[in-house]
This record gives structure tokens, sequence and C-alpha cells, in this order.
């Protein structure tokens, strides 16, 4: 067997633990990595800022622990960034996997800002059937969600005692990593003009770029490279809150094995096509 | 007559109010969407119980006839029936409860492990499959190689050309790609919405 037959026919093991070694490596040895910002992220960056303080805006959390490591990040950054101007919040969450994380992430934002439940975010919790909820919370919140996740009904928290349905929020910005962001396009864009920002995983970007363009979306965050993009526009306040920078971090990891993908494709192409001259 | 013709004619008359409903900016017209929304909400439900029973009885049946990955059944359904007893309770779902340890220890690690191994299953394929064989191969090839370098900051400390290329990519090719995608879809789903409010797709019924 000469070498470049070996090179076509390489154990796949041996594959993964470059993959396993490039992850790692960074962990090890970080680097100090600049990201450039995009428009459609700095859209939902300046949507946010833009607002006055005591606007209420709704995260949609739709993700679950698949696609925690992409979306987790892009969650907290936009949380944040709301908490940071004063909004008020209302989150809710359209996977069952993601229920808990999504209580988990939201008591732990909440919890650096000093934020008080009912009064400056409340957390709706999961209902299944996402179109049916998406299209019920235009007409009147209470139809889908009578009591939030605590179980306490919506006209007992302070901050719902106004708020009926899309209309009196200034945007929703939803997290998911499956069809749910196409819902809400569908549903609560088209029906109801909701003002609509998503913040997907990587592999689900490319598919919302057309919405993006036809302004049914005025941001779009994709993946862990979007989220570094808006960790990067709130760096001071994450070093002031020392809270981690996972996205950038992650985009280290990132780094490494983008190339490492690259650099294989390209040995297996050059491989593949030594053996077919000498082959003809 | 009641097992075909009254289940169509629900469709058909439901299908044909919710269509013309949407037009109508009422507050008659919102009525009756309120009213539709909440009898999908109720069906909705009876759906679940629905799919528990199919999942029992499916990991059931493989345990009992002992067939091949029987015991991958016993797990799932010791899985299905322990989280079920634990969350029975609102107070599940307080900090540090046995349910939320399992969620938050095993499950959510599990979850995360299965969808981390696609890096490791993707290099390898990219490895042995990615191959520019011909000239449409070649463009995607190259495609995906700018379209990921493009999207780590190494790509710009090459070349601050190679993002704009990327992104190029995404806002043109790419999405000219999946708007066809998406108005073909469209299309379908409305053609197929029409054939069910007309009687013409019965397959939603078990009929051809």
């Amino acid at each position: 067997m000469t070498f470049v037959d070996r090179l076509l026919n390489v154990d796949r093991r041996i594959i993964y633990l470059l993959v396993f070694v490039a992850a790692v490596i960074p962990f090890l040895f970080p680097v100090d990595i600049e990201i450039k910002v995009t428009p459609e992220v700095r859209s939902i960056y300046d949507f946010i800022e833009n607002h006055p303080e005591g606007t209420v805006m709704m995260l949609a959390s739709d993700y679950d622990p698949q696609t925690q490591a992409e979306n987790d990040p892009q969650a907290r950054a936009m949380m944040r960034h709301m908490f940071r101007k004063g909004h008020k919040v209302i989150v809710m969450a359209l996977s069952q996997d993601g229920a808990a994380l999504t209580e988990m992430m939201t008591n732990s934002v909440s919890k650096e800002y000093g934020k008080r439940y009912g009064e400056d975010y409340v957390y709706l919790g999961y209902k299944p059937y996402p179109n049916i909820i998406i299209l019920s919370m235009g007409e009147d919140f209470r139809l889908s969600y009578p009591k939030d996740y605590y179980n306490t009904k919506l006209d007992e928290l302070p901050m719902m005692r106004n708020i009926k349905n899309y209309d009196d929020l200034a945007g929703v910005l939803e997290v998911g990593g499956g069809n749910v962001s196409t819902m809400w396009i569908t549903s609560a864009v088209e029906r109801y003009n909701v003002k609509l920002a998503v913040a997907v995983t990587a592999v689900s970007g490319p598919q919302y770029y057309a919405n993006l363009q036809a302004g049914q979306l005025f941001g779009l965050m994709g993946g862990l490279k979007g989220a570094a993009e808006y960790e990067m526009l709130l760096k001071d306040e994450y070093i002031r809150l020392k809270a981690p920078l996972k996205a950038i971090q992650g985009m280290n990891v990132q780094n490494f094995v983008h190339v490492l993908i690259i650099l294989l494709t390209v040995i297996g192409n050059i491989a593949f096509f030594y053996k077919k001259r000498i082959g003809s | 007559m009641l097992k075909r013709q009254l289940p169509m004619l629900i469709v058909s008359i439901v299908g044909l109010i919710m269509t013309i409903q949407y037009f109508i900016p009422h507050p008659f017209s919102e009525t009756i969407y309120n009213y539709a929304l909440d009898w999908l909400i109720i069906i909705g439900i009876f759906a679940m119980p629905l799919g528990i029973y199919s999942m029992v009885h499916i990991h059931v049946q493989k345990v009992a006839r002992k067939q091949t990955g029987w015991g991958y059944s016993v797990v799932a359904l010791l899985g299905l029936f322990v989280m079920l007893a634990l969350g029975w309770t609102p107070d599940c779902l307080k900090d540090g409860t046995f349910f939320m340890r399992l969620f938050e220890f095993v499950y959510i690690p599990i979850q995360a492990t299965m969808f981390s191994l696609l890096a490791f299953y993707i290099t390898s394929a990219a490895y042995r499959a990615f191959r520019a064989r011909n000239i449409l191969a070649t463009i995607v090839l190259v495609s995906a190689i700018i379209v990921m370098l493009g999207r780590i900051p190494i790509g710009e400390a090459i070349s601050p050309h190679i993002p704009e290329v990327a992104d190029w990519i995404m806002n043109v090719p790419n999405m000219a790609a999946q708007r066809s995608i998406m108005i073909g879809l469209g299309l379908g789903a409305a053609a197929i919405a029409m054939k069910i409010v007309l009687g013409i797709e019965r397959s939603y019924m078990g009929m051809d």
C-alpha cells in the first residue's frame, strides 16, 4: 500500500483524535482574538440599545441541550444587554427540553443585575405546540399562559398587568435551534406584525438570510460566531460582571477545528487527484 | 357517511371559515379565531397521552418479544417512568431536587454529547467524501472553504476579503437558493391545504 493509499484510507479514529486535539488546544493556550461585528448582529444590539429604559421585550428561548453551546451564549448576551438598559423582559420557552435551561439562564443573569421577579422580568415557562402558542399570544398572553412558570396568575405579576399581547412589546428576540424560528416568522411577524430578530445555530443560519433581506427580521445572529460578535459589543460589560466570554472562547475552538477541516479536505483532494493521475 | 363524508365536511367548512376569517379584520372574525385557537390547544392535549401510549406500547412489545436491542427499550421505559414519577409535583422544578439533578447532570450532557459528535463525523466525512470530482462539486467545495474561513477570525487575518466573499456567498447565491426552496415549499403547502379543504387530499384520514 502506497503512502497515498494510506492517506486516502486513514483510520477514522485518527481523524477523531485530530478533532479532539484541535478542540482541546485552545482551552490550554487561549488566543486573544478580535471578531468583526456583522450588520445583522449590530442591528439587534442597536434595537435593544435605542429603546428607552422600561421598554418591554420578549426573549423567546426555544433551544434545548443539543444546541446549548451555541444558543446559550446568544441568549445570555441579549438578556444581559436588555437588563443593562433597564428593559423589562418576558421570557418564555417553546422547547420542552429547554424550559429548565431557560430558567437557569434567566435566574443567573437576573441575579447579576439584581432584577426582581414579576417587576423587571417574568418567566412564562413552557407550553407544547409552538405554533398555537405563538398565534394565541397575538391575541392575549393569558390564553396560553394564564399562569407563569411558578404557577402565579399573570395578573398578579405587576409587570404583566398592562400587557395583553404582542402590541404591548417593542419586539421579540427568538433564540432557537430548530424550526420554531420559522413559526415565529410565519405566525407572529406575518399575522401580528411583530418586530422579530432570531438567534439560531450556525447550521440553521443560512436559511434565515432570505427573511432578513425581506424585512421579516430586523436582526440575525448565527451560531457561536454571532454570539461572539454580540459579546464583543458587550465586552466591557462582561468584564465588569466578571462573566465568562463563552462565545469568544468558543470561537478559539472553532478557529482550530475549521482550519483542521479545511486542511484535511485539501489533503484528501490532493491525494485523490494524485491517485487519479497515477491510475490513468 | 359518518366515517368518511362527515370528517371531510368538517375539515372543508372549518378550512374555508379560517381562510376567509384571515382576511376580515372584524371583532366577530377575531372571536371565531380565538375560539379556533382554544380548540387547537384542547385537541393538541389529546395527542400527548396518545404519544405516551404509543411509545410505551412499542417498547413493551420489544421487551416482551426480546427483539434486537430490547435492553435499550428497558432504559427508555425506565427513563420515562422515573422522570414521570419524579416530575409529578410542581416542586420538582426547584433547584437541587433529584429531578433537576437528573436533568442537569444526565440529560443535558447526553443531549449535548449527541450534538457534539457531529463535529467528529463531519470532519471524517469531509475528508473522505468532499472531493472536487466535477465543476459543481468544485464550486461547492470552494464555497464551503471560503465560508468556513470567513466565519472564523483567522479568515480575516489571512485576508480581509475572505469574510466579505463569505458574506456575499451567504447573501446572494445562498439566499437565491433558499428563496426558491421557500417559495416552492410555500406553494406546495398552499396547494396541499387547498386539496385538503376541497376533499381531494384524504391521506390524513388514512385514505389514498
